[in-house]
């Protein structure tokens, strides 16, 4: 990890908070949080900020807590094509909460970003042994992935392309 | 309120774009036709067909006129013998279906230099009656019609002009209307869209309050399943319309065929009465096949 | 409508060569005869000089997809059913030139034909040709708009009806309540029995064209032989259809299997609407060509079984014959009561008859509604004031400044002539002399000049984008329903906007910006394609470094330099935040957009009450005319562009209405 990782002491209070307020583990109990709390961490990037590369292995999810990520695709013959942005509260990278998975996308910040980034290995961990936490993150996740799926659908249409607006 | 500078009485200068692009139809922007400093320029071509509808646009008399004022006519061999063959042309009239080895190398040329390409005529939109021939065996027609075979040089097919190259606009009919021959070319100078309607024969039939002969007379009529645009001539005297504008567009020609079948039309004839003048259209083409 | 038959109105008795005298003092007060005449195997409506043209002796059979005139045996004049004609092609005739444009120098007038025809005595008007009429004159006469030449024919025509005691095979007025006794509207109204005419007067008109006639008060025993031949025709209808709560049914079963059927059998002809006598959707051209130099228009019939009726740019609403059929069929005997509160069909059999492959209307409403899987409940209609002048004829107006915004997208600031009132949400028909008009909607105003920005996608909008300042063109408007910006007051309003669809929403949301004490809570979400495809990015800026607004912006594909979101705006919808259930919403966009974007509120549970649409479909005249732009029971141009959610969102829902 290369950002600035705030010190983990004091941090901590501010993962547990940050935790509580975003979609995906806002529903958990106090004592899962304060499990998730310890395999996260708060980091802040600048703008341009390569966060993953397309192809390599997924290790840890994040979540926007605020800026904007951009989602990249490398197109041969057309070089970069921002697919998507990840904006505040959203998962990004969701792969990565699965085992021996790899990046579908590059993620480069579009602005001063501030990510909750989980480690993965120890995440799945997690999920692992406590399975209804385990329950919890993967239908969050699994339905975040489905609206992604159905705004990329709308986004394939083109349609302002024709029609009128 | 006074007037926000945001618009101002100036204009602002024009992004080029695909779509502006495509807006320079003839006439709509001025400053394309100042550049080159001339009139629209027609070019009229002839392949497979009798001459009818280049007929119909010469008996357009006193339009005419008002048309050579329009557009500069630099290809037009029924009309002039001072021609043009290069172009380039910003609208292209094509009469005639692709019938010859020739042919499929002389529209790709025209298509080439002409911006706006117009086909004419069930030969041109369709193969025409001459498109028959696919129906069957060339040699044979051949050997039948013509006491020298060896020197008929033809296509196996005969086949509608967009089978072959981009068509912009079609006017359907044997021979086509004059007033949708108008209409087109007003349509193109001015920008406007054509009001060419694609649209069963019933609804000019019924606009000019003809009684239907399916309706009351028990007669076939291929109406419900063709473009309109005669002016319903066949209905006016009483007769089935024979389907010279082709098939409407969504034609329901198997339920047409049903009832044709049920009127007392034997199976050849229902085949038959598709196979005809725009027969190789794909619609009726496709229901002749239906009755083999 | 039928009015009571035990009616004790002045019944009275006129032999043949008193009517014969009816018709001549008619034509010598000024009218122009047009009645029944056998022409070409049929019954058509047309001039006649006199009873000697009417149709005696003959009578027709009628089957689905076939009519046979034969002879009746008898010598009544008026035996003969509905043929192929009605009316309406006297009141409302195929072809018609609706404005002319007159250019005096630099200027331009466009003016409205004047209707100089005759007044018109229509002899021999069936029953439910007579409710045809009427219900064609609510679409024509009682607002929002008067389709000025359709009125100025009406009031002078002259209707002598007659009643019905021999009804076809193909006859339901019974049904309908549309006979086999006239309702009112007529001026005179005849019974043909035992050889003689029983003559009812129905208006002071009428009383007038009968003064002079020898007639005698009909007997008691004479009453009463026509009161039970009328009952005895009542009893004798060919067809028969259930009318009660059509409508809903018809709207509850909108994918029902059915429709696929019947559009296996029919031809997508159209013989059906043009032969109907109520239908009244026209299209609208420009008729002039290069050799007369004129720029005029015409209206004339189109029919839902048109592919064009339900087009817009890039597409078309109904492109398969299931869709239009049913369009057909549920505006007829469903949506018609929402729209003018009276149902379309008369029960007068001609689209039986003169469908060549003999589809049956009320066989098919029949088979739906014995299988119904669904009911839903109609809106009620709606009347409004009758606004005055000529709604297709545009007034000039001038091209004061032009902004190019985008690529494809221009604003034009016009000067129409004199004031002119508008509300955001509102659009105006603009005209370009010999190239057409289109619906555009208002999307501001500077001084006292008005907005309009425009897509450069098809012909009429590519010319509309290539003016120059000091250019003319024509308006006709206001037209349309506007958002609810007095409703919304101190609510947390988001709008969402897709593409050219903001610009429908600048208006409202200028007065919003204007106003935080009213609106203290604005969210914007704009979606457009690209990065340079977004619309008035100035403002957009204004309205950002605004307290009570907030602004965010997608686009579907991003350029290398934008670093902004890429995604569709549901995406923003949802982002960092919960999605409000108590906020209103405004939307307008393509329509699919539109409908993620309701998924999206519906899941959050936002009441549908809560959320307004702009919506968009083919127009022609903007004045609830052309019938182009309906959907289900709506007209998108008088009941909208705006609507509010819960009021469509059961017709919203289906593709093809
Ligand atoms: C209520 C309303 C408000 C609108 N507001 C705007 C606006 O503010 N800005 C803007 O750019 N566009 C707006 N549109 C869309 C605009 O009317 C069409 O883009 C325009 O009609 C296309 O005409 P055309 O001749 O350029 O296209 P062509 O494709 O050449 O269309 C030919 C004809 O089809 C009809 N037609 C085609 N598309 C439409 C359509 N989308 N809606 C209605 N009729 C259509 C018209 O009669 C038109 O003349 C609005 C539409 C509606 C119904
Ligand atoms: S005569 Fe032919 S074209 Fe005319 S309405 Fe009948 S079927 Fe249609
Ligand atoms: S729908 Fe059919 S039966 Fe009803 S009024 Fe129209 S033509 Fe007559
Ligand atoms: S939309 Fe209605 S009025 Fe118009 S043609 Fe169709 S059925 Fe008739
Ligand atoms: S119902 Fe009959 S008349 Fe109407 S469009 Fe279909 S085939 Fe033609």
């Amino acid at each position: 990890m290369t950002g600035n990782e705030t010190p983990l002491a004091g941090g901590n209070a501010r993962v547990l908070e940050e935790l509580r307020r975003i979609p995906l583990t806002q529903d958990l109990g106090k004592s899962r949080l304060q499990r998730m709390a310890e395999v996260a961490r708060i980091e802040d990037y600048d703008a341009g900020k390569v966060l993953f590369r397309q192809g390599e292995p997924a290790d840890h999810p994040r979540v926007v807590l605020s800026g904007l990520v951009s989602l990249v695709v490398n197109v041969p013959h057309k070089g970069e094509i921002v697919v998507a942005t990840v904006s505040e509260g959203e998962l990004l990278g969701w792969s990565a909460l699965l085992p021996n998975h790899r990046w579908s996308s590059s993620a480069r910040t579009a602005r001063a970003t501030r990510c909750l980034v989980f480690d993965g290995p120890a995440l799945r961990e997690l999920m692992e042994l406590d399975h209804e936490l385990g329950y919890q993150i993967l239908r969050v996740a699994f339905e975040i992935a489905a609206s992604r799926l159905g705004d990329q659908f709308l986004q394939a249409l083109d349609m302002f392309g024709y029609d009128r607006s | 309120m006074t007037a926000s500078p945001l618009y101002s009485g100036t204009q602002v200068s024009r992004v080029e774009t695909p779509a502006a692009q495509g807006a320079t139809e003839l006439g709509v922007d001025p400053t394309e036709k100042d550049a080159r400093g001339g009139r629209p320029r027609l070019g009229v071509f002839k392949f497979a067909s009798c001459s009818g509808c280049q007929g119909v646009l010469l008996s357009c008399e006193d339009e005419l006129l008002a048309l050579a004022d329009a557009l500069e006519i630099l290809y037009f061999p029924e009309a002039s013998s001072h021609l043009q063959e290069e172009g380039p042309f910003d609208l292209a009239l094509v009469e005639g279906s692709i019938s010859a080895p020739e042919h499929l190398e002389q529209i790709q040329k025209i298509r080439a230099r002409s911006k706006t390409l117009v086909t004419i005529g069930a030969c041109a939109t369709s193969g025409g009656i001459q498109a028959l021939r696919n129906f069957g065996n060339l040699d044979d027609f051949v050997h039948r019609v013509y006491p020298r075979p060896e020197f008929i040089a033809a296509l196996a097919t005969s086949t509608a002009v967009a089978e072959h190259v981009k068509v912009d606009y079609e006017l359907r009919g044997c021979p086509i209307s004059k007033r949708q021959l108008l209409e087109l070319i007003t349509a193109i100078l001015l920008g406007r869209r054509p009001e060419i309607r694609n649209e069963s024969l019933c609804l000019g039939c019924k606009r000019y309050g003809y009684v239907c002969v399916t309706v009351a007379h028990g007669l076939p009529c291929l109406g419900p399943v063709t473009m309109n645009g005669c002016g319903a001539l066949c209905p006016s005297v009483g007769r089935g319309c024979y389907g010279c504008f082709g098939p409407k567009e969504g034609a329901n020609t198997e339920a047409m065929a049903q009832r044709m079948l049920q009127l007392g039309m034997s199976k050849d004839d229902v085949r038959n009465a598709f196979r005809f003048i725009t027969g190789y259209a794909q619609a009726f083409r496709e229901e002749s096949a239906r009755h083999e | 409508m039928t009015a009571p038959e035990s009616s004790a109105a002045p019944l009275y008795r006129l032999e043949e060569a008193g009517l014969a005298l009816l018709l001549e003092g008619l034509r010598r007060d000024g009218y122009r005869l047009v009645g029944p005449v056998v022409r070409d195997g049929a019954i058509r409506l047309q001039r006649i000089e006199g009873i000697s043209d009417l149709p005696r002796g003959f009578v027709d059979e009628q089957a689905p997809g076939t009519y046979r005139l034969r002879s009746s045996g008898n010598g009544r004049l008026f035996a003969c059913r509905p043929g192929p004609q009605s009316w309406k092609r006297h009141l409302f005739p195929p072809r018609e030139p609706v404005v002319q444009l007159k250019r005096h120098g630099d200027s331009l007038e466009w003016r409205r034909p004047v209707v100089e025809d005759p007044p018109m005595a229509f002899i021999g008007v069936l029953p439910c040709d007579l409710a045809a009429i009427r219900i064609q004159d609510r679409v024509w006469m009682e607002g929002p708009f008067q389709e000025t030449r359709y009125v100025a024919r009406r009031r002078n025509t002259f209707i002598v009806a007659v009643n019905c005691l021999e009804p076809g095979q193909l006859c339901f007025c019974a049904s309908m309540g549309t006979g086999p006794k006239a309702g009112q509207g007529f001026d005179v109204c005849l019974t043909e029995l035992d050889g003689a005419f029983f003559l009812e007067v129905g208006s002071e008109r009428g009383e007038a064209a009968v003064a002079s006639l020898p007639l005698r008060e009909a007997s008691e025993e004479e009453r009463r032989r026509l009161q039970e031949s009328l009952k005895q025709a009542r009893l004798r209808m060919g067809r028969t259809l259930e009318t009660r709560g059509l409508g809903g049914t018809l709207f509850g079963n909108i994918e029902h299997p059915r429709w696929e059927e019947v559009a296996k059998r029919c031809l997508t002809c159209g013989n059906c609407t043009h032969v109907c006598p109520t239908c009244f959707c026209l299209n609208v051209r420009e008729t002039g060509t290069l050799a007369d130099g004129r720029q005029d228009r015409e209206r004339f019939w189109d029919s839902c079984f048109s592919l064009d009726h339900s087009m817009i740019h890039g597409g078309y609403f109904r492109h398969t014959p299931k869709q239009r059929y049913r369009q057909w069929l549920t505006h007829k005997l469903g949506a018609w009561p929402s729209q003018f509160g009276t149902v379309g069909c008369t029960g007068c059999g001609r689209c039986i008859a003169w469908c060549p492959v003999g589809i049956d209307i009320t066989e098919e409403a029949t088979a739906i509604r014995k299988t119904s899987r669904g009911h839903v409940r109609m809106p009620q209609p709606r009347s409004a004031p009758v606004r005055a002048g000529d709604p297709l004829v545009p007034t000039p107006a001038q091209v004061k400044g032009v902004r190019q915004e985008t690529p494809d997208t221009t604003t034009l600031w016009v000067e129409p002539t004199g004031p002119f009132h508008w509300k955001p949400g509102q659009f105006n028909m603009l005209s370009i002399p010999g190239v057409g008009d289109v619906p555009i909607s208002i999307s501001g105003q500077e001084g006292s000049g008005i907005l309009h920005t425009i897509r450069a996608v098809g012909k009429v909008t590519r010319a509309l984008t290539s003016l120059q300042p000091g250019a003319l063109l024509g308006i006709r408007g206001p037209f349309g329903t506007s958002w609810p910006l007095r409703a919304v007051r101190g609510r947390i309003v988001t709008v969402v906007a897709g593409g050219i669809g903001l610009a429908p929403l600048r208006g409202a949301i200028r007065v919003m910006a204007a106003h935080p004490r009213h609106y203290p809570w604005v969210r914007l979400i704009y979606g457009a394609r690209t990065p340079a495809d977004l619309l008035y990015p100035e403002e957009l800026e204004l309205w950002r470094q605004l307290l009570h607004m907030e602004v965010e912006v997608t686009v579907d594909r991003a350029t290398p330099d934008w670093t902004g979101n890429v995604g569709v705006v549901t995406k923003l919808l949802r982002a960092g935040r919960k999605v409000r259930p108590d906020g209103v919403y405004l939307v307008c966009g393509p329509e699919i957009m539109m409908m993620v974007v309701l998924e999206e509120l519906r899941a959050a549970g936002v009441p549908e009450e809560h959320i307004y649409l702009s919506l968009e479909r083919n127009m022609k005249c903007g004045a609830g005319f052309c019938g182009r732009c309906q959907k289900g029971p709506f007209f998108l141009c008088k009941d909208g562009p705006v609507f509010r959610y819960d009021r469509i969102s059961f017709v919203f829902r289906h593709a093809g209405l």
